[in-house]
């Protein structure tokens, strides 16, 4: 069965980007969220495999969604897709326990490799 | 005729004759005071609504940035030139939305509204035309010798206030 | 002609970090554009008075389209990334997938997102030469007037400074013909929090 996706982004561009992307490369993208509060509230919904998280967004931001969503579920699979790279956001990101992070821009191919080391 | 660009953060007055502008109000508030008994007309350009908290920093610099401190000296250059408080009366214009944001839409143009609003009734000049709000720039001109005031904003025109 | 003690040298730190800084955002842009050749000007760095802001993008009734963020970590500056009509146009054609239905939402939602991404490397540059975090707050987008865009980004900002001091530098994708530029602006004490965190007295 295919693996399923919650994609977190505050622009309508970048979600349907990466939506694109997921489900070419045979991901369900089972919801999008626009900012930190709908991804926890889209992620109880849907408990989905994979979650990709935006840093810089509205109402709550990328990291305290990180921390809020391992809060309600340990195992989430995380993977922040952000423009800012600085490292101080890099480690604050991973200790709150995201597991990949990618720069954006990015080429395809380095969104569904950092997917694919999570589930395979 | 004599055309006088009034730009962001900034006043000017005239009299007689000659045309006041000021282009591209976004969030800014245009102000028009006019005193039609002896032809003294001013137009301000202004940023924000309040003063007070750029006096207490040292940051304040040009009053004609603020509301609170833009229309006393507007007032006060129209004396100069020979206008009397009592006559003046004001049009507005600006004071506009024009970002689009996921959300955290800031209302910095309603409060300049408000404030002018405000203002202009504490020095009891009254408001005889206004076109304020909307997601839109605006370009106000005031005619001197007639205080009449044209708006336009590209795309929908001309219209007198 | 500068004041806020702003000697060449700390001239010369700025410009440095500007074209460092304004290099990746426009090497972001090429990753983005399919690698397509991005040219940059060397960045200028000027001091210009608050009223004369919008002669900067030609005059105060030229219309833009841009879209400005605010860094508020450890340096808060003010960024902004603008173009003309047709070059937005160009920049959201290219890189939505053929024959996608464009509303007013997506069409500025992939410009917020190009802004994003060109701001976020510089800001990513500015933090590695710095060792601080910037944030920046998400993109706003508005298409209109030079004046009434940047008269609006000052009100936003509190820029209330009478003279500012303004980076600026121009970019051109000529395959594409789009032409932009990156305005960035220090808030007030800003500089001085950047050469303290330089090391540079």
């Amino acid at each position: 069965m295919a693996k399923t996706a919650l994609i977190t982004d505050d622009t309508a561009f970048m979600r349907m980007t990466l939506r694109n992307i997921l489900e070419k490369n045979g991901y369900k993208v089972v919801a999008e969220a626009g900012d930190g509060k709908e991804a926890l509230e889209k992620y109880k919904q849907h408990k989905p495999d994979l979650v990709t998280m935006d840093i810089t967004m509205p109402n709550v931001d990328g990291i305290t969604a990180i921390k809020e969503i391992i809060a309600f579920d340990p195992e989430a699979k995380i993977i922040v897709v952000s423009a800012m790279g600085q490292k101080a956001l890099v480690i604050d990101a991973l200790n709150a326990g995201a597991k990949d992070f990618v720069v954006k821009p990015f080429q395809p191919d380095r969104i569904i490799e950092a997917l694919q080391k999570l589930v395979g | 005729m004599d055309v006088l660009q009034v730009k962001i953060a900034d006043l000017q007055a005239a009299r007689n004759s000659g045309l006041l502008i000021t282009v591209g109000l976004g969030s800014c508030l245009g102000v028009s005071l006019y005193d039609a008994q002896n032809k003294v007309a001013g137009l301000a350009h202004i940023l924000l609504a309040d003063s007070k908290p750029f006096k207490e920093n040292g940051r304040f610099g040009n009053p004609a940035k603020f509301v609170d401190t833009a229309i006393p000296l507007l007032m006060k250059k129209m004396t100069a030139l020979g206008g009397i408080p009592e006559k003046f009366v004001a049009k507005i214009a600006g004071g506009s939305q024009i970002f689009y944001s996921a959300n955290n839409l800031s209302n910095i143009g309603e409060k300049n509204i408000k404030a002018a609003r405000k203002i202009l009734d504490f020095y009891q000049v009254p408001i005889v035309g206004e076109d304020v709000g909307g997601n839109y720039g605006r370009t106000m001109r005031l005619f001197v010798n007639s205080g009449r005031v044209l708006i336009s904003t590209a795309g929908k025109g001309e219209r007198e206030i | 002609m500068f004041e806020n003690n702003l000697d060449h040298g700390k001239i010369d730190i700025i410009k440095e970090l500007a074209n460092i800084g304004m290099g990746n955002s426009t090497t972001a842009l090429s990753a983005m554009l399919g690698e397509q050749k991005v040219a940059m000007d060397v960045p200028e760095v000027s001091l210009v008075a608050l009223q004369d802001v919008p002669e900067l993008l030609g005059g105060a009734d030229i219309p833009v389209i841009g879209t400005y963020f605010e860094s508020r970590g450890e340096l808060r500056l003010v960024l902004f990334f603008v173009m003309s009509q047709p070059s937005a146009d160009k920049v959201v054609n290219f890189l939505l997938p053929k024959e996608t239905k464009v509303d007013t939402e997506l069409y500025n939602s992939v410009l917020m997102e190009a802004g994003n991404i060109m701001i976020g490397a510089y800001l990513n540059a500015l933090s590695q030469l710095t060792n601080s975090t910037l944030l920046s707050t998400p993109p706003k987008m508005a298409a209109d007037m030079a004046g009434a865009v940047l008269g609006t980004i000052a009100a936003e900002a509190m820029i209330v400074d009478d003279q500012l001091i303004l980076l600026k530098t121009n970019i051109k994708v000529s395959e594409l013909e789009v032409e932009g530029s990156i305005l960035i602006v220090p808030c007030s004490g800003s500089l001085e929090k950047m050469f303290s965190l330089l090391g540079v007295r």
